[in-house]
């Protein structure tokens, strides 16, 4: 098609040097300010905002209403260490956690039949039942970032429980 | 393709960089293309007045070099549509036309004189500018098939025309 000595002569063609003067003149009210990103930053700053997004919204706390309302004598009669104990019923509009460092509250797991110690769970759907062994000393529980007291109120020989500030 | 991290304001002295970044290859596609040295430098003065009027964000710099690029082969296109390439003389009544830094070479001048438009653009990016068929095919919005097709044609017409075998390329 085209000799190596014609391609190089073609390469070495220039424009004249009269046409940069006729450009710049003609261009020179024109001038447009212009932007230049490369796509690669785009998409990285798309997925770093991405990322923080996902992350605000998985790792925010549940802010929806929640009631705990105590049940005696719920599912005890079945567990038969339990001398006496309560089921706190936890519902909320939302998803509900919980967590606390306490040894004496419990829930049940369905797979190993069979009650566990309650240390947190996270994203329970509306209602969750918690059984508290009845203890004389208070217990901490924290839902939805909400603490919560829960003790033995001798003088009306109930469960009560109440928010308490962290 | 290739391109670095540049965010850029253009003031006018980005025009005149840019200018000599790529005039010299517009204008010897220009050149290719419309076979006098008038033409090709109105039409590279076209492209550079409506990169500088237009405000159009461009990904990279090879983004920016392939708009470049087909918008003059369009200008081109454009010019020789409307009757607006002069006259020139016929090659066979020139004689001893040496080769200037502003023109090209006399054997490329005669491989592509009346060479159909659409074979023109391709093979002059292909295997004048060294551009893949790939980069090509990007650079001129064509489909690659419509690209090797059009190669494949324009060899065909240059074989049929000077009736050449050889290839040296």
């Amino acid at each position: 098609m085209f000799s190596k000595c014609d391609i190089e002569k073609y390469r070495h063609t220039k424009a004249p040097s009269e046409l940069k003067r006729a450009v710049l003149c003609a261009t020179q009210k024109n001038p447009a300010p212009r932007f230049m990103f490369n796509i690669k930053t785009i998409s990285a700053v798309a997925a770093c905002l991405l990322v923080l997004i996902v992350s605000v919204v998985l790792l925010r706390t549940p802010t929806a209403p929640i009631t705990v309302t105590v049940e005696e004598l719920a599912v005890v009669n079945t567990v038969s260490r339990f001398q006496k104990s309560v089921t706190l019923v936890v519902e909320s509009e939302g998803k509900i956690d919980v967590k606390t460092k306490e040894n004496s509250f419990y829930v049940y797991d369905s797979e190993s039949n069979s009650f566990e110690i309650l240390n947190s769970l996270k994203n329970v759907k509306n209602k969750l039942e918690i059984i508290w062994q009845v203890s004389k000393d208070n217990a901490i529980l924290e839902i939805n970032g909400q603490v919560f007291e829960v003790f033995y109120d001798g003088d009306t020989s109930s469960v009560q429980i109440k928010e308490i500030k962290k | 393709m290739k391109g670095d991290t540049v965010m850029a304001f253009a003031l006018d002295t980005e025009i005149e960089k840019v200018y000599d970044e790529y005039a010299d290859q517009l204008y010897r596609i220009a050149l290719s293309h419309s076979g006098n040295k008038e033409d090709a430098m109105d039409a590279v003065q076209d492209v550079f007045v409506k990169y500088a009027s237009i405000n159009k964000i461009f990904l990279d710099e090879e983004h920016r070099k392939a708009w470049f690029i087909r918008v003059t082969v369009n200008r081109c296109r454009d010019l020789n549509r409307k009757g607006k390439v002069r006259h020139y003389t016929p090659l066979e009544e020139v004689y001893d036309v040496p080769d200037k830094e502003n023109d090209l070479p006399l054997r490329v001048k005669e491989m592509l004189e009346d060479m159909p438009e659409k074979f023109k653009a391709v093979l002059i990016l292909h295997y004048l500018e060294g551009f893949s068929v790939e980069e090509t095919s990007e650079i001129l919005k064509l489909s690659l098939s419509a690209v090797k097709m059009r190669l494949s044609r324009a060899r065909d017409y240059v074989k049929e025309k000077h009736k050449k075998e050889d290839f040296y390329v």
